[in-house]
């Protein structure tokens, strides 16, 4: 479904990514794992089309496929139309709107009115919303807004997902929920979900596959197990301190 | 006809060379405070001014060197602090560079009056092999080089001029080097400013100006930093020098006016095409 | 009085109260209050028109007074080519929006430091243009229009637009479109990670704010019957835009108007002492507001409300 082909990305004088070849079937749940500055959130910026301002968005050399269209030099808001959804590593609610106004604007691009408000109810409903549907964002722990976040980027109905550090800030039974549900909209919604993280232990228990990176290079892939002993991963986590996984 | 290209050619590249350092004192204070100071052809005007009394009272602009710079640094003391507040908002430091745009431009309407003014001095034409230029124009040109090659050397080697990118660039960890943000921002600042006045005193030696020849001078200067890059000190001089070799062909070939727009239509243009500009600047 | 402040449709009173009080001026009152009125609608107009492009978009334009200078010019032309009234001021509006759609073209993807550039270049570029095409604009001498309409006409047709356009904002920024614009303000990198075209969105707002601009222009030549190009593209009048809505209270529905208002009782109060200085003052008055009293008067008045009811 998701084909990287030979993408390099450089900017601000450093190369972000080099020479990355990366693929995602249909249905299937993938990890990005590797340590602080390997190119992790550039490649999702890439691959969406969502750069920080004044970077251009184009790869410097490669391309990127999505279902076969080749979106390499696409404008962001065409890729995500095309039925890729994000959410970023830092919680981007809009802070000056409300629970319900975030979800309605998730769903800006459709045109059913009623069926938009079927879904928002939907949603609140399950995510356990609807107490809090009427309240500024602003206000809200960070937690909560995270999960407000993904509810946004799903109502949506993407058929890739790319999650962005989804667990930063997370503690306790939402971590449970994140993992639940990241299963629930695979197994019930048909979702290929791509996560980058560095919480390996709550990554582990969302996808199969895994893939290592390093300094902007794919260093490793293959399952959890697999790809925690091999040495190249353990070379390039040295020094880090959250490379301690459980079962 | 070679003769007079010729002519055309030098004149234009020294024009050109004064709008690169324009814009480099543009591109600067942008590089300092992130924001684009829109009163920044009003500064040039008021040491074009300064200049203009100086020559009249000591008969000998040149003083200005000395006189410009401590005026220029009190300024800056008076502006820095409002800039330093409205750090990292965009839309508030643009409001606010406007104001003083505005408000120098009335006060200089007031002070200096309306009407153009022009130096006369040094103005024996020096004859090099065909092409005719007055001796200020080539004092101009060359103390323009001088302090062009000063300011990429100061910024890219000095000690001064690293702690200042360092500064820029990463400010938190610049504060815990124990650099003193606030300070050497101020020292950017009003080196930029410094250098704005410095530049409107070349500018009086060769060429009549009014306080409103401040809004065309900025013009100009925004051409040149989009042409360039934002930000871009490279960038502005090879595109202030195309700026300038440009204007002058047009002003001889067709129309002196249409020049003028000239600084217009590369911006609508440059914009359109390349935003970053031919050397890449901030977006 | 609390049943009062908590009936929900008391803004939409005060809004009609106030507008009733401008035609109840324009048919009852003396020259000098046709006058004042007609000049307020049009400032109102130009600051809402600043506005949804300052304070909606947060992409300030330094050059807004070029749309009412092309609106004045386009209409003047047209009006002596022999075009009838409404449509001369509607190209006027229509010639506004199509250079903001150049401009729009090349400043709205990249951040708002080139849009203000653009803004600033297009405005001195076109005076210089306006100046240059002698033939067709009267060049620096200016361009005369036998009267078209009397004061009282005017001031009437200005009125009604600026009403019309008034009740267009406040639907808007109450709107789910106006959610949208807010949400833009917010965060444009997620907005577009929704599908959302940001693009198309500005682009569109700074042609309505085009449009209303150059419908004002057009009003102000047919009341003055001439315009230059020094008048046309004056910075001053942008900065006038800029003040009063910055006083009012930017990006706010309301802030335009209120703005307006003070901004002209108390100039025709006070400016009227210092004729020199003035325009020094309006700078400083900016700078002032800038630094210290960014939200206006709706934004003392929300900080007032909160205050007295802790």
């Amino acid at each position: 479904m998701l084909v990287v082909d030979h993408v390099t990305k450089l900017y601000g004088g450093i190369v972000a990514l080099s020479n990355v070849t990366l693929q995602v079937s249909e249905r299937e749940l993938v990890g990005i794992i590797g340590p602080n500055g390997a190119g992790k959130t550039t490649l999702l910026n890439v691959i969406t089309g969502v750069m920080p301002p004044g970077i251009p968005r184009r790869p410097d050399g490669g391309k990127i496929f999505f279902k076969g269209v080749d979106i390499s030099s696409w404008p962001a808001w065409k890729i995500a139309r095309l039925g890729i959804g994000r959410t970023f590593q830092a919680v981007r609610c809009f802070q000056s709107l409300t629970v319900f106004d975030n979800l309605y604007l998730g769903l800006w691009i459709q045109k059913n009115e009623k069926e938009k408000k079927r879904k928002i109810t939907e949603l609140l409903e399950f995510f356990q919303l609807k107490e809090i549907a009427n309240a500024p964002i602003a206000r809200l722990p960070v937690g909560t807004q995270r999960i407000i976040e993904i509810a946004r980027t799903v109502i949506n109905e993407p058929k890739l997902l790319l999650l962005d550090e989804p667990f930063a800030g997370i503690v306790g039974s939402d971590c449970y929920k994140i993992i639940a549900l990241v299963h629930q909209l695979n197994k019930e919604h048909n979702m290929t979900i791509m996560v980058v993280e560095h919480r390996l232990q709550e990554l582990f228990n969302c996808v199969n596959r895994v893939i290592v990176m390093h300094e902007g290079r794919v260093i490793a892939e293959g399952l959890a197990n697999e790809v925690i002993s091999n040495p190249a991963v353990k070379i390039a986590y040295l020094g880090e301190s959250d490379v301690s996984v459980g079962s | 006809m070679t003769l007079i290209y010729g002519n055309l050619l030098t004149h234009g590249v020294i024009l050109g060379l004064l709008y690169a350092l324009q814009a480099v004192g543009l591109n600067m204070i942008w590089g300092v405070l992130r924001v684009v100071n829109l009163s920044h052809g009003d500064m040039l005007i008021y040491g074009a001014f300064l200049s203009y009394y100086i020559w009249t009272v000591l008969h000998n602009p040149f003083w200005g060197l000395l006189i410009i710079p401590p005026l220029f640094v009190c300024c800056s003391v008076l502006i820095f602090p409002l800039f330093f507040q409205l750090l990292g908002k965009e839309m508030e430091s643009l409001l606010l560079s406007f104001g003083l745009s505005y408000i120098l431009t009335n006060a200089g309407i007031y002070i200096f009056g309306p009407q153009f003014q022009s130096l006369h001095y040094l103005e024996q034409i020096i004859n090099l092999g065909g092409i005719y230029l007055t001796l200020n124009k080539i004092i101009s040109a060359f103390l323009t080089i001088v302090i062009i090659v000063n300011i990429f050397v100061f910024l890219k080697y000095s000690r001064y001029g690293v702690m200042l990118r360092a500064v820029v660039e990463e400010s938190s960890l610049a504060a815990m080097r124990g650099i003193n943000t606030r300070f050497v921002l101020f020292m950017g600042f009003s080196l930029a400013v410094v250098l704005t006045g410095i530049t409107g005193l070349l500018y009086s030696l060769s060429y009549a100006f009014s306080i409103f020849s401040g809004q065309q001078l900025l013009l100009k200067c925004f051409a040149v930093s989009v042409l360039g890059g934002l930000g871009n000190m490279l960038g502005s001089l090879v595109a202030g020098v195309f700026l300038g070799l440009s204007e002058s062909l047009l002003a001889y070939c067709i129309d002196a006016h249409l020049a003028e727009l000239l600084s217009f239509l590369v911006i609508i243009v440059v914009l359109l095409v390349k935003p970053e500009g031919i050397f890449g600047g901030r977006r | 009085m609390r049943r009062f402040w908590g009936l929900k449709q008391w803004p939409w009173i005060v809004r009609m109260g106030f507008i009733a009080l401008l035609y109840l001026l324009i048919y009852f009152g003396r020259p000098y209050f046709k006058s004042f009125v007609f000049s307020l609608a049009m400032f109102a107009t130009l600051s809402m028109a600043w506005n949804l492009v300052g304070g909606f978009l947060g992409y300030v334009s330094f050059g807004h007074v070029m749309f009412w200078g092309i609106g004045a010019y386009v209409t003047a032309i047209l009006l002596k080519l022999g075009w009838s009234l409404p449509l001369a001021l509607l190209s006027g509006g229509i010639v506004s929006m199509t250079v903001a759609v150049i401009i729009g073209m090349s400043t709205l993807k990249l951040s708002g430091v080139y849009f203000a550039i653009g803004t600033l270049a297009a405005a001195e570029g076109l005076k210089i243009l306006a100046a240059y095409l002698k033939n067709i604009t009267g060049g620096g001498g200016g361009f005369y229009l036998p009267p078209v309409l009397d004061l009282q006409t005017c001031a009437l047709l200005m009125c009604t637009v600026c009403a019309a356009f008034y009740v267009v904002l406040c639907y808007l920024s109450n709107s789910k479109y106006g959610k949208l614009i807010q949400a833009i303000r917010d965060d444009e990198q997620a907005a577009v990670a929704l599908g959302i075209h940001v693009f198309q969105v500005r682009l569109r707002v700074f042609l309505l704010s085009a449009l209303f601009a150059g419908l004002a222009g057009g009003f102000y030549m047919i009341n003055t019957s001439f315009i230059n190009p020094a008048t046309a593209f004056d910075i001053s009048i942008t900065v006038r835009m800029l003040v009063m809505t910055l006083l009012g209270g930017i990006g706010t529905a309301d802030g335009p108007i209120i703005g307006t208002t003070f901004y002209m009782i108390i100039s025709e109060l006070l400016w009227v002492r210092f004729p020199e200085i003035h325009k020094i003052m309006l700078g400083i008055l900016l700078v002032i507001m800038v630094l210290f009293a960014r939200g206006g008067i709706i934004d003392l008045a929300r900080r007032v409300k909160v205050h007295v009811s802790s």
